[in-house]
């Protein structure tokens, strides 16, 4: 990437159609917008030319989505083996934390921006903290957290129930 | 609220333990499929066990396959029989698992059934015949016999038989010398059993250092001395024969390879240039390896004939008879541990010919000595050195094969399907600097299809005892340290299930061939111990 095309700026539009304007090189972190220039050979242009449009995400979690982004386009890539490695939920820096301490709903809906823009670090770092919400609580306290009706059958309740009745305490 | 789809929960899963998972297959119908999706498990498989993709092995998805292997097993202590006087020692279940068992101090032993547990006999022979321990004990295939391997008080080994008749009673059958003790006799078929004789040498001899017999006796009535047959006889270099056990299965393509070595023997070329003879008349290219194994395992059977090879009864869906060639021999495989450190296991097929040239007195060259001393008057003295070498070596047999261990072999036990061998050893650890650091025991699986040490096995290096036995049914495989048994699964392998610490030292374990109880005797108790 030439010093130019770092110093470019790229124009996205929500759902709601406002447009943000963006760095090229934050906007990297995103898979699906990296792509999308490359193959359409946007990155050669001079000019940053039509918003590209983000259908599915709104300006309010859009704006939030390209702070992230910004905060952390510098970070070091991260070695993709990330697989291999153990699953841990205890390891989100403080900054993440503060940026995550927002309403379920938003939460959610930062977690689907990330995965349709495809951004990894972002993605891990709010799954890891729903999954925090998740560990150490029972199917009650679940439903109750995230407001999920239960909505087995009771011969489902009944499977469940024989399926857990051996079950390590 | 928002509705996460699938993947984006199977994301957050990723980063669950086993029980919050658990849980959240409760929590809703959309919560539980995306939990229950094989994705998120096989993920889990890979965590926990040294995984490649294994097929699945009692369940039909893999969310029910990790909890089969996670709850499934052995691990409450459901009932304990206490009343026994002595300290126990040994214990067995049956092959079916009707029956179990359990041996205790001054050569007492015991026989329960076990579903619903109920006592049905006990007795010492401690004064009936002179013996000072019961080694170990093992039911025939159809689990209405019972072979005692025991020590007497002179110091040499015996083999007694019992019978359990109609009415769960036990009666004495017959006995029979069997050395040395650490021989241990084992079954041949229903009704027979192989034992040993050592003869050793009074001087040093280049040759070895004792000769090992094996007979075959039958168990019906040994008093007749034409009952005890020699089968095999083997010569010594350092060490003993010991451990027998006897498989009906004999892999196609090692069945196949001692095939070609004898012919190749016969033909006076070597097992190469038959192996060579083989590819160039298959049309295979030297060196495809795949293909030459499949035509190894599959050359000289039909394809119904394959499969019966395969399969086991219950799986082949019938009863397995066929007129085919590969099935006109009864062919059986001795396994057997020997050499100066009992580091290797050795593998030896008895054919219908070997077994009928013992049954009618005719090996070891028996007929043939006469023709051959005709013949060598007019030979020269340096040929006729050399020949009688050769004559003596006829008096003896060899292994078809051998796998030798890093360490002393403990125990060997076979698979339920007998397709798989497990080898207990003590091991010698080493620094990088090769000195020796320690002892620890390990468990070492020996696929009997291929003949080789299985690649990947389980994990788990447990500490010395002076006993070791392992037991497996056709899931788990389970052995013990002092205070801790330690249960695996057979089929995924890599670390232990489970570790559960017992209140005083276990002597034994036993896993029963259906139901993943395991037995432990400890103490002058045994424990049961259920999913």
């Amino acid at each position: 990437m030439t010093d130019a095309a770092q110093e470019r700026s790229i124009k996205l539009l929500s759902s709601d159609n406002e447009t943000f304007q963006v760095p090229r090189n934050v906007i990297r972190l995103s898979n699906t917008i990296n792509t999308l220039l490359q193959d359409l050979g946007l990155d050669d242009e001079e000019d940053a030319g039509d918003a590209i449009p983000v259908q599915n995400v709104t300006s309010t979690i859009l704006k939030k989505v390209i702070a992230w982004c910004q905060h952390h386009h510098e970070d070091p890539v991260a070695a993709d083996d990330s697989d291999s490695r153990e699953k841990r939920t205890d390891d989100i820096s403080s900054w993440d934390v503060e940026f995550l301490k927002v309403d379920q709903g938003t939460l959610f809906e930062l977690i689907l921006a990330a995965n349709y823009l495809d951004i990894k670090g972002l993605l891990d770092v709010s799954c890891k903290t729903v999954a925090n919400m998740i560990k150490g609580k029972s199917p009650e306290e679940i439903r109750r957290t995230f407001n999920i009706k239960n909505d087995f059958t009771p011969e489902e309740e009944e499977q469940i129930r024989k399926e857990n009745a051996w079950c390590e305490d | 609220m928002v509705h996460l789809p699938y993947e984006i929960l199977q994301e957050i899963f990723k980063y669950l333990e086993y029980h919050e998972l658990r849980a959240c297959t409760q929590v809703s119908q959309h919560w539980r499929y995306a939990c229950i999706d094989d994705w998120v498990w096989k993920s889990y498989f890979e965590k926990y066990y040294l995984w490649f993709d294994d097929p699945l092995m009692v369940a039909e998805s893999y969310f029910d396959e990790f909890c089969y292997f996670k709850d499934k097993i052995p691990k409450r202590l459901t009932s304990t029989i206490d009343d026994f006087e002595y300290p126990t020692k040994f214990c067995v279940f049956s092959n079916d698992g009707k029956y179990f068992l359990v041996t205790g101090e001054n050569a007492h032993f015991c026989l329960y059934r076990n579903e619903p547990l109920e006592f049905l006999h006990e007795r010492t022979v401690e004064k009936t015949l002179h013996w000072i321990d019961i080694r170990n004990a093992s039911f025939s295939p159809s689990g209405q016999k019972i072979l005692l391997n025991g020590e007497k008080y002179d110091g040499s080994g015996e083999v007694a038989i019992f019978s359990i008749d109609d009415k769960d009673e036990v009666h004495f059958v017959s006995r029979v010398p069997s050395n040395p003790v650490s021989f241990d006799a084992c079954w041949y078929d229903e009704k027979h059993i192989l034992v040993g004789e050592i003869h050793r040498f009074n001087f040093n001899s280049p040759l070895g250092s004792s000769i090992s017999q094996i007979w075959l006796c039958s168990v019906e009535r040994i008093t007749s001395e034409s009952l005890l047959i020699p089968i095999v006889r083997f010569l010594n270099k350092s060490g003993i024969v010991c451990m027998p056990l006897v498989t009906n299965r004999v892999s196609p393509r090692f069945r196949r390879i001692v095939q070609l070595s004898e012919q190749a023997k016969q033909e006076g070329k070597s097992l190469r240039d038959k192996v060579d003879e083989l590819q160039l008349n298959a049309n295979i290219d030297d060196g495809d390896v795949t293909e030459l194994k499949q035509i190894l395992d599959k050359e000289q059977e039909c394809y119904h004939c394959y499969l019966k090879h395969i399969l086991t009864e219950e799986e082949y869906g019938g009863k397995i008879s066929c007129q085919c060639v590969c099935h006109c021999e009864s062919q059986k495989l001795l396994i057997y541990v020997c050499e100066k450190y009992a580091n290797r296991v050795c593998f030896k097929v008895i054919d219908q010919k070997l077994l009928t040239d013992a049954l009618s007195m005719n090996r070891y060259g028996g007929e043939k000595r006469n023709n051959e001393n005709e013949e060598r008057e007019e030979e020269g003295e340096e040929e006729q050195e050399q020949e009688s070498v050769e004559n003596l070596m006829k008096q003896f047999d060899f292994q078809d094969y051998h796998i030798d261990f890093s360490g002393q072999i403990d125990f060997i036990s076979l698979a339920p399907n007998q397709k798989t061998l497990y080898v207990s050893l003590e091991n010698v650890d080493l620094n990088h600097e090769n000195e020796q650091t320690g002892i620890s025991h390990e468990i070492k699986i020996v696929d009997l299809e291929k003949m080789i040490i299985d690649p990947i096995g389980i994990r788990g290096r447990m500490k010395p005892l002076q006993r070791h036995y392992v037991t497996t049914n056709n899931n788990l495989i389970a052995s013990f340290t002092s205070n801790k048994f330690h249960i695996w699964s057979k089929g995924h392998r890599g670390p232990t299930l489970s570790s559960i610490q017992t209140p005083s030292s276990i002597m034994c374990t036993a896993l029963h061939p259906n139901t993943n109880t395991l037995l432990v005797t400890s103490g002058t108790k045994v424990d049961i111990y259920t999913p």
